[in-house]
Parts: structure tokens; sequence; C-alpha cells
């Protein structure tokens, strides 16, 4: 794509509203190193006017207790960098336990005292991803890199309950520091489900519910870099086929 | 409608969000939710959901503010983009996505006038937009409010008003292009 293809579908681009493979174009376009003629500019200046049609709206004042809903969960979220590391060293232990545990869960009887140590002091992904692991029907699907230094993640599923479990491991840093979940059927563009935030040692996990489930299981579940607002996975890493 | 005054605040405001300073979230709350959840209920024309999606917006606004970059808009921008973005990602997710698609010519929601009750400022912007989109031909105008707040892209737009892609494009590109031109600031044209 030429810089003056670019600027033709740039304020498309910025309002989200491009095709996959278009949108994906514009991302490998935005990627290359320049000279530009003001492509990145042109990006900025169409997000600005998407932006503001937001103001033909009345605003609209959310009722007093949703800032109070706010206030009592940001203490969720860590602030403090060093603690942050801690944090995820600890989860990327029970990361490898899990996926370690969870491998013998599902491929070996069940022994319930072994079980419940293992469980034990685990967080709740992980938990629900081992509690899945022993329920009749349980998938594992392996994703594959897209590119080199994609990472590398596993998906376990279970169509009956509608849940699953989604871990990353060794993803590249993600500009937003956030990764994104998008389920694909043949013919039809990608849909975002949740992102989820991705650690600086390149950890990440997900619990997905009903919604990868409806209406039906995709054939594919994919996995990029988030860049909010826009409509495709514009840094695509990893993709698992589930049909 | 972001002047350089504006963003100053807005970067030394999101400067002492991410050095976790919970009034500054608040002072950004109190000046930017009704936006948030006015592109909330639009997208999504649920107000309870739309209330999730403010949550999510501010959380994430605490959890990146320091990834704010002032040369790229205001924080009112950032605010509605990440709010419009979720509640889109919650429509499509949802499996909602065919209610919007099949349903949004039924609810479409008619550019209104300003609200009494909003302050005076927010009113000359409001203004401002509506005066530009109600300066667009009628189909470009179409287009936009489909792809904005129904967050349809434009070969849905195409399969929605029967018209051929490339006429959708070409509105887009029409459209974006004269409404950047009416609302860039007085003081760059």
């Amino acid at each position: 794509m030429t810089c003056e293809e670019f600027l033709e579908s740039s304020a498309a681009y910025a309002l989200g509203v491009l095709d996959p493979g278009e949108s994906a174009a514009c991302v490998r376009h935005l990627g290359q190193p320049g000279p530009h003629r003001g492509c990145p500019q042109a990006v900025t200046d169409a997000q600005a006017v998407a932006a503001s049609l937001a103001g033909t709206l009345p605003a609209r004042p959310p009722p007093p207790q949703l800032w109070r809903a706010i206030e009592a969960r940001l203490g969720e979220i860590p602030r403090d960098p060093g603690a942050r590391r801690r944090v995820w060293r600890e989860l990327a232990g029970w990361f490898v336990a899990a996926a370690v545990i969870g491998f013998y869960l599902y491929s070996v009887p069940l022994d319930g005292r072994r079980r419940a140590v293992a469980l034990e002091g685990s967080p709740s992904v992980v938990k629900d991803a081992m509690g899945l692991m022993t329920e009749p029907g349980t998938r594992l699907v392996v994703f594959v890199p897209r590119r080199p230094g994609a990472g590398r993640a596993t998906v376990i599923l279970n169509a009956a309950e509608r849940r699953a479990v989604v871990l990353c491991d060794r993803a590249p840093p993600a500009a937003a520091g956030r990764l994104r979940l998008w389920t694909a059927r043949d013919g039809r563009p990608p849909i975002a489900l949740e992102s989820f935030a991705l650690s600086e040692d390149g950890l990440a996990w997900a619990q997905v519910g009903s919604a990868l489930f409806a209406p039906r299981l995709p054939d594919r579940l994919l996995i990029s870099a988030d860049d909010p607002g826009a409509p495709t996975p514009s840094d695509l890493l990893l993709i698992a086929e589930l049909r | 409608l972001v002047g350089p005054a504006d963003r100053d605040r807005d970067r030394a405001l999101l400067g002492r969000v991410a050095r976790g300073d919970v009034r500054a979230l608040r002072t950004l709350y109190q000046e930017h939710a009704p936006r948030a959840m006015a592109i909330a209920v639009r997208v999504l024309r649920d107000p309870q959901e739309a209330e999730d999606i403010v949550q999510e917006t501010f959380l994430e606004l605490w959890r990146r503010a320091g990834q704010y970059d002032g040369a790229r808009g205001g924080a009112v921008g950032w605010i509605v983009t990440i709010a419009r973005s979720r509640a889109i990602d919650r429509l499509r997710s949802a499996g909602a996505a065919g209610r919007a698609l099949e349903g949004a010519s039924e609810t479409h929601v008619p550019l209104t006038l300003p609200s009494p009750s909003d302050c005076l400022e927010q009113r000359r912007d409001q203004a401002r937009v509506a005066d530009a989109m109600a300066m667009l031909p009628a189909e470009q105008r179409q287009t936009i409010e489909l792809a904005y707040f129904e967050g349809l892209s434009q070969s849905e737009i195409a399969a929605r008003t029967g018209n051929p892609l490339g006429t959708v494009k070409m509105r887009v590109k029409l459209a974006m292009g004269k409404l950047a031109a009416f609302l860039r600031p007085e003081d760059a044209n």
C-alpha cells in the first residue's frame, strides 16, 4: 500500500469501518518505516473528528452510584510496577503449574487429595482451567503463532459448559498492555471478544463465557495485540482452529 | 473542539491519574462520564449495559493513564473512543450485532438539539458538531451515523442501504473530509 492509497482509506480506518483485509493493510502501512506523506497525522486528525461525533448526543450523566462502584474497584488494579511484577511472577508459577497439572488431571484418573493440593492457593483463572479439565467434553486446542515471536497459547474449552480459559505465554509486548480475543467464522469478519491484561513477562490469561459459544462455536479463535477501536485484529499473533 | 489549554489540563490530570490520584480520576469522570454514557447508551440502547461500559472505560483510564498522548487529542476524545469501542465489542460479542444490523433502522436516533441542562460550552460544541452533521448530504450523514453509532463496517453499510461498496467508501471519505474542515478550530482556519 502506498501513502496515497493509505490516505484514501485513512478516514475509514480511523472510523473503524474498514473490512478486515483493508484494515490489516493499513496497519501494515503505518508500521512501515517512513518517510510517510502525513499518514499517521491523517489518522490522528480523523480520529479526532470521529470522537467529536459523540458530541451530537445529549450528555447523559450516569447514576450517582456508578462512581462509587468504580472507586471500589480501583484497588483491584495494580499501580506499582514493582508490585505488579511480583504478582505476575507469582502467578507465572501457577501458570506453569496449571499447564502441567491441568494436563495431568486431564490425562490420568483423578486422585482427590492430589487435586485438592493442586488447587490450593491458585488464582481463580487457574482454578477454572483445572476445573474445566475435569469436565467431560473438555477440549484443549493449541494456538498456532502467525509469526516468529508471537508467543504461544492454549485454549481449554467446554461447549456444554459454555466456558473456556485461554492461557498465553511469551506473548510480545503490546502497545496497550493488553491482548484481545476474536472469534472468526468462515466468510465473515472477526468479532471482538474481551481484552485481557498482558504481563511484562508475556503472560496472559482470560476466562471466556457464553460469548464464545453464541450462537455456536466459531471456526477459529484469534489473539491479537489490543488496539481499542480497531474493528479487526491489527496485530494478529495466534490462531486456534476450533473445528 | 479541544484547544491547547484543554489538552494541557488533560495531560496534567491524566499524569496525576497515572500516579494513582483518585481525585484526578474523579474530576475526569465528572467532566466526561456523561459523554461516555451517552455514546454507550446510543450504541447499546440499554442504560444498564451502558453503565457497565462507563465503568470499564474509567477503569481502563485508571490503568492506562500513563499512555495518554496529548498530541492525539483531548481526554474526552480518548474516553469517548474507549467507551464506543467497548460498547461495540459488547454489542458484537453478546451476539447482539444481529439486533443492531437488523433493527437499527427502526431504532435510529436522529441528531438531537442540545439539552438545556447542558453547560454552555458543551451546548456550543454539541451544536457545532450537529451543525456540521446537518450540513452533510443526507446519504453521507446516514453513512456516518451507521458507521459511528451502529458500528457497521463499510460492507455492512452497503448491504444495509443497498448501495455499492464503492459508493459507501466515497461517502465516508467525503463526509469525514467535510466534517474535519467544518470542525477545524477557528485559529487553524
